[in-house]
């Protein structure tokens, strides 16, 4: 072959090498972790950013001013103005105490239950993947569904569940009962309460199973050698061992059961005499029915604060070592 | 060079025509529809588009949205244009309302009702021009005109009211040898009674629409008032309303039962249906429903017109009007479908659709023959006279709105109910009230 005959050879190959540069070069950049890692985060970021933080950042706006819907050019901020008339809100004060003891109490329903459940799910048992599909069903269904069918059962006129209890009732020669499910007080927070168990529960179960699977079985065998019993194997290794996963299901459970807005709505629209109004309910009303955005918006983050600390509590137990 | 010979085309295949040719063909085409358009000095026929929208509450007599819609799609075929007429549930209207008002887009006619007109006043275009000559042509009912002329505006345009008069189930007050009742007094002798009989009356003390106007209907008729006429001035601690707060506590205990307590706004109708109630308030929607579904209990029902009491006879209703937005892109066309709308052969062919729901607002298309036909309806637009909207004599304003959305005067009877002293419960009722006047914007 010629000299000259190379050169040209060596001119041709780098044409070819030459597009080919760039992409190299990009293959090279998307090497670098710290490039990619960003990249891959940032559909990620651009989805909070916009359907989160913004909301949330029009959410502060509102809550300082006195925007009300369709004058959003008469708006002025005034600071604190609409926490503090919450704060001297005799309604706003019963919503909190409403939203405190429905969330207390549906977390803790749900938690017992779903642990107990969770157990239950991890024995050996028949139609096994049956029982679980069937447990998820509560989740699965579309809130709103689930409320319009427990209306009926809670129905003054159709309640299957007064029905069934007046089948014992009369029984043992009791008059029947007139049950109003959802026109007292206490027992309308305590119908709505249990709904939200109902709904929220599989989600605990589900999640603390795995959590259930994922322990060692090592971990029974060496304390059955030293002489556990069921209970001292359930609070000594169980327990001990699902605490990161039930910390992490109680404090997202927290955050749903506290915003839940659906239930109340459907059942009972804050009533009797505002027992079962919640945070959610109550921004609604203020927000869309009497068009102030800017208290409606208080009501929605003066749970904020709280959930914040809630999550940071929750966090530092589910990262404790012992 | 060697050319690679091209592979034809098979026979009949469109694919026969070279790349060149296609470009050239198509671009030439593209070139002269251009220089048409431009010639022509007229938009593409995609940017002629216009589309009138509106959107209302779906009604409780169905064929009476599906009369709306056939008008609004006429009307589309007359205007040349596109029409669409939506319908939603009731409750999810004023979100919506809040959210298009909020982003300044959406419908162009929307279906407001009561206080929404005034809460909205000033994104509903004035419509004056449209109003004032249906007005005269058709007249408009005082309650209406009242509900919508807001700061001397036609702020949206009467659609319709609906009356709220006795429901009776005929055959328990047959039974029990009962007069039907002409007072809220005569009521609550007969009640006592048709509890006995295991038919109770009942109407909502719950967090429901409809208790919100069924008792504010009774306190009228004790001569009580949550507002002076000025619209503002918080007047329900009275004499009067602690008659009225007695004899309501009085009515729940001797005539119904508890459920009452928790019912929403379907409660009574499924009540009454059930066969188990004797007696509510409620729009005609029990028996036409039943009557709808042809079922035997509808032989059994009836209407009686609204009771009375000490300071005579009153009645609540819910006006509806149809409000076209400000920043409606279409403003003239839906003035124009209004127009199309309140006259004669298209407005009372809605009415007559509605299957005696919806009565009219237009003094000229109240003695519609769906009335007539049916002797259960006759007595409905007899009822016009005596009501009232929400907060009166007071307008319905954004007061009114937080009243009822608090549902201040069911939960005042509730907290009777429930163990305060009536004064306690009023004293409450107007604390109420006060903070919403001082706080609501």
């Amino acid at each position: 072959m010629a000299p000259g005959d190379s050169g040209s050879a060596q001119k041709e190959a780098l044409a070819v090498t030459l597009p080919v540069r760039p992409r190299r070069r990009l293959a090279d950049y998307l090497q670098q972790e710290h490039v990619l890692g960003y990249l891959l985060l940032l559909p990620a970021f651009l989805w909070l950013a916009g359907l989160v933080a913004y909301p949330f950042g029009m959410a502060i706006s509102y809550c300082l001013s006195n925007i009300v819907v369709g004058r959003e050019q008469d708006a002025k901020f005034i600071g604190l103005d609409n926490f503090i008339s919450l704060l001297n809100n005799e309604l706003f004060i019963q919503t909190v105490k409403n939203s405190l003891t429905f969330t207390f109490c549906a977390v803790t329903l749900k938690a017992v239950f779903g642990l107990l459940l969770a157990l239950l799910l991890n024995k050996d048992l028949q139609f096994k993947r049956l029982i679980r599909g069937c447990v998820l069903l509560p989740w699965v269904m579309p809130v709103a569904l689930s409320a319009l069918g427990w209306k009926w059962m809670y129905d003054s006129l159709y309640s299957v569940i007064t029905w069934t209890l007046n089948r014992f009732v009369l029984l043992i020669g009791l008059p029947p009962l007139e049950i109003n499910w959802l026109g007292q007080p206490k027992l309308a927070m305590a119908s709505v309460i249990a709904v939200n168990t109902w709904i929220g529960l599989p989600f605990f179960a589900i999640t603390l199973l795995a959590g259930l699977q994922g322990i060692p079985e090592e971990l029974y065998e060496a304390a059955e050698v030293d002489g556990a019993t069921p209970w001292h194997k359930f609070f000594l290794v169980t327990l001990p061992m699902l605490r990161p996963v039930l910390a992490i299901v109680i404090l997202f459970s927290t955050i749903f059961t506290f915003a839940d807005f659906n239930i109340v709505y459907i059942l009972t629209q804050g009533g009797p005499m505002n027992y079962t109004h919640l945070f959610a309910t109550l921004a609604n009303m203020l927000a869309f029915q009497t068009l102030d955005l800017g208290r409606g918006a208080a009501v929605s983050l003066f749970m904020f604060p709280l959930l914040m600390l809630l999550v940071f509590f929750i966090l530092r137990v589910a990262r404790r070592e012992y | 060079m060697a050319t690679t010979k091209r592979p034809k085309a098979p026979h009949g295949s469109t694919t026969g025509m070279t790349r060149r040719r296609f470009l050239a063909t198509t671009g030439a085409a593209a070139g002269a529809a251009g220089m048409g358009w431009l010639a022509g000095r007229k938009p593409p026929a995609y940017a002629q588009t216009r589309e009138l929208t509106a959107l209302a509450m779906s009604l409780f007599a169905p064929p009476g949205d599906a009369r709306f819609g056939e008008l609004v799609q006429e009307f589309g075929k007359q205007a040349g244009c596109t029409a669409r007429f939506d319908t939603i549930a009731v409750v999810q209207v004023p979100p919506k309302l809040a959210a298009e008002a909020t982003q300044q887009a959406g419908h162009d006619i929307v279906n407001v009702w009561e206080a929404y007109g005034y809460l909205h006043r000033e994104n509903l275009e004035p419509l004056d021009d449209v109003m004032e000559p249906i007005n005269s042509k058709f007249k408009v009912f005082a309650g209406p005109k009242e509900c919508f002329q807001i700061d001397g505006h036609w702020k949206a345009a009467p659609w319709y009211w609906l009356a709220f008069p006795q429901n009776v189930y005929e055959r328990h007050w047959r039974d029990a040898k009962l007069e039907f009742p002409k007072t809220w007094a005569e009521l609550h002798a007969a009640g006592k009674v048709l509890k006995k009989n295991g038919h109770p009356i009942g109407i909502q003390i719950s967090h429901s629409t409809d208790a919100n106007a069924f008792w504010q209907a009774c306190l009228w008729c004790y001569g009580g008032k949550v507002f002076e006429a000025d619209s503002k001035t918080v007047a329900i601690n009275s004499p009067k309303t602690k008659e009225f707060l007695d004899f309501a506590v009085a009515l729940y205990n001797d005539c119904m039962t508890p459920e009452v307590l928790s019912w929403d706004d379907a409660g009574n109708n499924r009540f009454i249906l059930s066969g188990k109630g004797s007696w509510t308030l409620n729009p005609p929607s029990i028996y036409l429903t039943a009557a709808r579904a042809k079922l035997p209990i509808a032989k059994e029902l009836n209407h009686l017109p609204c009771l009375g009491g000490p300071a005579g006879r009153h009645n609540t209703t819910y006006n509806h009007g149809l409000g076209l937005w400000k920043f409606s892109k279409n403003k003239e066309l839906a003035k124009e479908f209004l127009k199309f709308f309140y006259a004669e052969g298209k407005f009372d062919s809605w009415v007559t659709a509605a299957g005696g729901f919806c009565m009219s607002p237009l003094e000229k298309f109240a003695d519609n023959d769906v009335w007539k036909k049916d002797p259960k309806l006759a007595m409905l637009p007899g009822e016009g006279p005596f009501i009232h909207s929400s907060g009166w004599p007071g307008k319905p304003t954004q007061y009114v709105a937080a009243f009822d959305a608090q549902f201040v005067l069911p939960d005042m009877i509730a907290k009777v109910i429930a163990g305060d002293t009536p004064q306690k419960a009023i004293e409450w009722a107007e604390a109420t009230t006060v903070k919403i006047v001082k706080e609501t914007r």
